[in-house]
């Protein structure tokens, strides 16, 4: 299969453009939450932020 | 900040006047009366509206693409004038972007309202192509709901604190409010270094958002072939409108805060200025989008095109085109240079022009091209009128915005405080240097 092809089968079947929604969104919505973390955790601790943040709904 | 001024900016949180509860009250009216009508449209479907064959789309989608365009204002105040470093816009910046996320859930809901069959609304998650442009919308409008929220939020968040910490007085539940929606912060310098650096960095997402969103309402339109919709110039041109009526709205909100709250200290005639000089450049570059969009189309002399051209200049649509040209640029520009100069009611007389005419643009482009839809016969040529059901949902969905800004505006300070604090000022200079 083609590039071409593969990329005419995610435009055109039905149901992926779903997919993509969701984890666009949810995506979006775990960064938000990962970020608000960061920013709330400041001052806390000195550790640097990925090592602390962990899963943002841990 | 003197603690005089912080004190102004929180007193409306602590006391509710007799006008504001009657205000409140006959916002919430409309809005009942708008959800009733709604479920009368939902169980008799969508021939209680003008909606027909050609012309699927009506007021409806006007609302959307309106209210989304209204949105613009708060990201673009907020987010772009942050990049570019204009500190006159932080009094501005959160009454801007209150704008912004109360607007968004009206303009995807235009969407829904228009659908008829609201229970097939996970129709489109389930069976959805990628190839259809009505996805991108529901993608990239749902990713700038959530996005306009967190900036909105976020920005707010040291605001919310100070509530919490400052107003002792305020009902036991008010204050559990704010205690929950504060998340704990701490008022600590390094959260506001944090904040200002995620608020730094989404500026840059919400500005390139801010246009990806507006182009792809417009291709909902472009995308199709059908004349007056079928150009590359929508875009942009739909871009520009936005961020047109969303600075007219601004100064319209910018005025009334002011009055109501006595922010005149706060929002001076230098603010309005600013913006009396933004919205001259906008109503210009919106005038160029409009000559080059109309002189390109007469000048192809195409035959479809030019129906839907003459409907519009000379036709059935004549009266609201030219109204709207002369709403949307005439008048605000001569109201920008001769009394907007010193006078915030004419301002805001501008604002409000712009936003009627700007509505108005938004039903030219969409009904008339739908009226004489490409491959035209003498059965597809179509006619619309709105109806009164159109018109109440469309007057709540109105209402709604407003009820939803003014108990945010009863709740939270409208005037961002910490953005203007000389000690968190301080806290950022030193953490910089």
């Amino acid at each position: 299969m083609t590039v071409g092809e593969i990329l005419e089968k995610i435009f055109t079947t039905p149901g992926i453009g779903g997919i993509i929604a969701v984890v666009v969104l949810s995506s979006a919505v775990a960064i938000y939450v990962g970020l608000t973390r960061w920013i709330l955790q400041g001052g806390r601790e000195e550790a640097p932020p990925w090592e602390r943040m962990g899963w943002p709904f841990e | 900040m003197a603690q005089d001024e912080e004190t102004l900016l929180l007193s409306p949180l602590t006391r509710t006047s007799r006008g504001f509860g009657i205000f409140i009250a006959l916002l919430v009216a409309v809005v009942l009366v708008g959800a009733a009508i709604y479920g009368y449209q939902w169980a008799n479907g969508l021939s209680v509206t003008g909606m027909n064959r050609p012309v699927y789309m009506g007021i409806y989608i006007v609302n959307f693409v309106f209210f989304i365009g209204l949105a613009h204002s708060g990201t673009f105040i907020s987010a772009i004038l942050r990049l570019v470093g204009a500190d006159w816009r932080k009094p501005l910046a959160r009454a801007a972007e209150a704008i912004t996320v109360f607007s968004v859930p009206f303009g995807a809901g235009s969407i829904l309202i228009d659908l008829g069959r609201l229970d097939r609304m996970f129709n489109i998650f389930v069976h959805g192509r990628f190839e259809s442009p009505l996805l991108w919308d529901v993608v990239s409008v749902s990713l700038y709901l959530l996005s306009s929220i967190a900036f909105f939020y976020l920005s707010l968040l040291p605001d919310i604190a100070r509530c919490r910490d400052r107003l002792i007085d305020v009902p036991r539940w008010q204050h559990q409010m704010y205690r929950v929606l504060s998340l704990g912060w701490k008022d600590h310098p390094e959260q506001y270094r944090r904040l200002e650096k995620v608020l730094a960095a989404m500026a840059v997402f919400m500005s390139m958002l801010v246009i990806i969103v507006h182009t792809v309402v417009s291709w909902v339109f472009g995308m199709t072939v059908q004349p007056g919709w079928h150009t590359a110039i929508l875009g942009p041109f739909f871009l520009v409108g936005a961020v047109f009526s969303g600075s007219g709205a601004v100064v319209v909100t910018m005025a009334v805060l002011r009055r109501i709250f006595h922010l005149e200290d706060v929002l001076t005639l230098k603010h309005f200025d600013y913006m009396r000089k933004l919205l001259i450049a906008l109503t210009l570059v919106w005038l160029y989008f409009m000559v080059a969009e109309y002189l390109t189309t007469f000048y192809g002399q195409e035959v479809e095109e030019m129906l839907v051209f003459w409907q519009k200049f000379t036709g059935t649509y004549a009266i609201p085109f030219w109204v709207m040209f002369t709403l949307c640029f005439a008048v605000p520009l001569a109201i920008f240079l001769t009394r907007g100069k010193r006078s915030i009611g004419w301002m805001v007389a501008a604002g409000l022009i712009i936003n009627v005419g700007m509505w108005l643009e938004r039903y030219i482009v969409v009904v008339p091209t739908l009226t004489r839809p490409r491959l035209l016969s003498e059965l597809t040529m179509g006619n619309y009128t709105p109806t009164w059901v159109e018109g109440v949902i469309t007057a709540a969905c109105f209402a709604g915005l407003l009820l939803l800004y003014a108990l945010f505006t009863r709740f939270f300070p409208i005037i961002p405080i910490w953005e203007r604090s000389e000690e968190v000022e301080a806290y950022l200079h030193e953490m910089e240097e």
